[in-house]
């Protein structure tokens, strides 16, 4: 997957939309909801801009478990959302015939035998698969190279999910900054620029002290 | 006439006559092993395919192993690494023996003045044995194949010109059995054209990778060959005389060629199958399980060395548990660093009074019509040109106007809509930029915003430093 102009296009389209659906704008919201709201809008965006991929479904589902993000997805994705939620992601398992399942594992199972140098390797690997499935939205239902693909789907759109919500910010908070600083004047604006700063790093010293 | 083949080899060093002495080379006894081995075996391939090949022919065909094996020989020394032919016993003895020596001379002038012209230009040689390097197993085919193939491929022929030497040479051959040797030519030829393309196909490509076309070409190349029962000598030859540390390996591209031999139309007229090819590897298992485990294991492996360009600071790792530790180590720094993200959002968010309804100009949510909500940012921009044309930039414009818009809830939408001057706004090339049209503008306050170029570890390092740096 390459990370195109159409996708970041749909990307921002779609989070400004959402925060519109959401009103995050408004004032009445409480801090940790605006938050949630805003994740919740650049979640979904991400999603519906990435298309149809094991992990945007996977995602989508997991959003949905909670009551008071459906109403939002429903409104977002319309007629899309009840398609995407059909076959419940938990519940999804290949398909495997216990027979060819039993035989398989006898083979590995002769190979064991002779080759028992590689078991912890192997079982380190397992753990971390394990974990990564776990990160991986709908990772649970993935075998090994599936799984890789969709980590590397996820964390290229991750990656543009962070440079359009850092694009965000900064435009925010300049424009915020040029308004402020609109009538001052030199040291004025330094000023202006430095209350922003100081409000970014108070909080940044809570999300620290929360981690 | 066979010296100048014999000297060159000579000259470059190599020393073939180690292991064996040849009667004309050197004069001494031969071994008895091979030749006696390899008439025995023909002798029995003779027998089970009921031809009367009259019994010199064994011995001619004995003398067209020898040149080829010698020259194999030779060039996997030049080329890389012998160990490809290494525990190749026959092959060892090969080098010195030359009983073929005296039956070379019976042959025509035409091979020998071939063999000349391929120690002549050296440069081809190393362009066509190339696919000795790769794990492809050559030992299982025909050594006359491959001599024909070094021969023809010298020449840069395709496959109308090997028909055309051989035919050629056929001249030479007394009138006995111009019409066998002729059509043993012919298929071992068009295999040999067919073993080039694939061996080229197999330098390029991953000799484990699975090809379909690779047997459809093969097929295509065995049905054109005159006799079907000529076609399956030379494969019993093929099978006899190949090494002993390959006979599996054998069987296998032999048994490929047969089926696709039986099956050629049927490939000719579906090449897409659903079948998936792939061939073994030298010295490895060859049951269907192990070369399953063997294309999965290739495929994660394939999948690892995208992750590891991906996440930064991976190169030095090796092994697949270290990776996944790095793989889950940046899938979780990412995603605290959207929450992170988000958590600023919020906060800027109620300060800047943001009023987004103006900016999409009332229009009601319609997120399947793309076309809808796009030349509403793009209109914005637009307005934003018009009302603020003393900033150079568009970016600044749509930038500094975004701000004002918000904040008036007037708009009149223009006329013509531009998703463009978005595209311009917030990305000009590459996937870091979303910011350098602000970054002329805004300075020191972008900073901040920087974060997108650098790698991800550093990112919240980068705020704070520069936070503390504006407090002073």
């Amino acid at each position: 997957m390459q990370v195109t102009e159409a996708f970041k296009h749909a990307f921002l389209k779609q989070m400004l939309l959402g925060f519109q659906a959401s009103a995050v704008s408004t004032k009445s919201m409480g801090f940790q909801e605006r938050k949630n709201a805003i994740k919740l809008s650049a979640d979904v965006a991400m999603a519906v801009a990435r298309g149809s991929r094991k992990w945007t479904r996977g995602l989508i589902a997991g959003l949905s478990e909670e009551r008071q993000n459906r109403s939002f997805l429903r409104l977002i994705l319309g007629e899309q959302y009840e398609s995407l939620l059909k076959p419940c992601h938990s519940s999804w398992k290949i398909p495997r015939c216990k027979k060819i399942v039993r035989r398989s594992l006898r083979v590995c199972w002769r190979k064991q035998k002779k080759n028992q140098s590689g078991v912890l390797a192997r079982t380190l690997v397992e753990k971390r698969t394990q974990e990564l499935k776990r990160l991986v939205p709908g990772g649970e239902s993935m075998d090994g190279s599936s799984l890789l693909d969709e980590t590397l789907d996820y964390v290229l759109s991750l990656r543009a999910q962070v440079d359009l919500m850092q694009s965000l910010l900064t435009t925010f908070e300049a424009s915020k900054l040029s308004r402020s600083g609109w009538r001052l004047k030199g040291r004025g604006k330094a000023k202006a620029y430095t209350v922003v700063a100081w409000e970014e790093h108070v909080l940044w010293r809570k999300y620290m002290r929360r981690r | 006439m066979w010296m100048p083949f014999v000297a060159p080899l000579a000259a470059s060093g190599l020393d073939l006559r180690d292991t064996t002495t040849c009667r004309s080379c050197q004069g001494g006894p031969l071994p008895p092993s091979w030749p006696w081995r390899v008439e025995q075996r023909l002798s029995r391939s003779v027998l089970r395919t009921g031809n009367n090949w009259p019994p010199p022919i064994i011995r001619i065909v004995a003398s067209l192993f020898t040149p080829s094996l010698r020259v194999l020989s030779l060039r996997e020394q030049s080329q890389s690494d012998a160990k490809e032919f290494g525990d190749a016993g026959p092959l060892k003895t090969l080098k010195g023996s030359c009983s073929a020596c005296e039956l070379l001379s019976d042959l025509s002038a035409l091979e020998g003045q071939r063999a000349c012209a391929e120690w002549q230009q050296p440069g081809q040689e190393q362009s066509d044995y190339h696919p000795y390097d790769a794990d492809y197993c050559m030992q299982s085919l025909c050594p006359v194949e491959t001599a024909f193939r070094a021969l023809h491929g010298c020449n840069g022929g395709g496959e109308n010109e090997n028909h055309g030497n051989v035919h050629g040479s056929n001249d030479c051959f007394s009138n006995a059995w111009p019409d066998i040797v002729s059509s043993m030519h012919c298929p071992v030829v068009g295999a040999a054209a067919s073993v080039e393309e694939t061996s080229v196909n197999a330098s390029s490509s991953s000799s484990s990778r699975k090809r379909k076309s690779e047997n459809n070409r093969r097929s295509k190349e065995n049905s054109g060959g005159s006799d079907g029962k000529d076609d399956s000598n030379c494969k019993r030859i093929k099978e006899e005389t190949g090494v002993g540390a390959a006979t599996p390996e054998a069987k296998r591209p032999n048994k490929r060629k047969e089926e696709s031999a039986d099956a050629s139309k049927e490939n000719d007229k579906a090449p897409k199958s659903d079948y998936i090819h792939v061939r073994a590897r030298r010295g490895q298992a060859t049951d269907s399980h192990s070369l399953a485990e063997r294309v999965r294991r290739e495929r994660i492996s394939q999948r690892m060395k995208y992750l590891q360009d991906l996440v930064p600071g991976c190169s030095k790792i090796t092994g697949k548990a270290g990776m996944l530790d790095e793989i889950i180590n940046y899938v979780q720094s990412l995603q605290r660093q959207v929450e992170f993200l988000s958590m600023k959002l919020a906060a800027v968010n109620p300060m800047m009074d943001i009023n987004i309804d103006s900016l999409f100009g009332g229009r009601e949510i319609n997120p399947t019509c793309k076309s809808a909500s796009i030349p509403m940012i793009g209109m914005s921009s637009e307005l934003l040109d018009q009302s603020y044309l003393q900033f150079g930039s568009l970016q600044h414009d749509m930038f500094m106007g975004s701000s004002d818009l918000l904040l008036r809830p007037n708009v009149n939408p223009a006329a013509a809509v531009s998703d463009t001057s978005l595209g311009s706004c917030l990305n000009v090339n590459g996937s870091s930029v979303w910011n350098t049209n602000l970054q002329n503008v805004y300075g020191v306050e972008f900073q901040l915003g920087r974060g997108t170029a650098l790698p991800f570890q550093s990112l919240q390092g980068n705020l704070l430093p520069n936070n503390l740096k504006m407090e002073m």
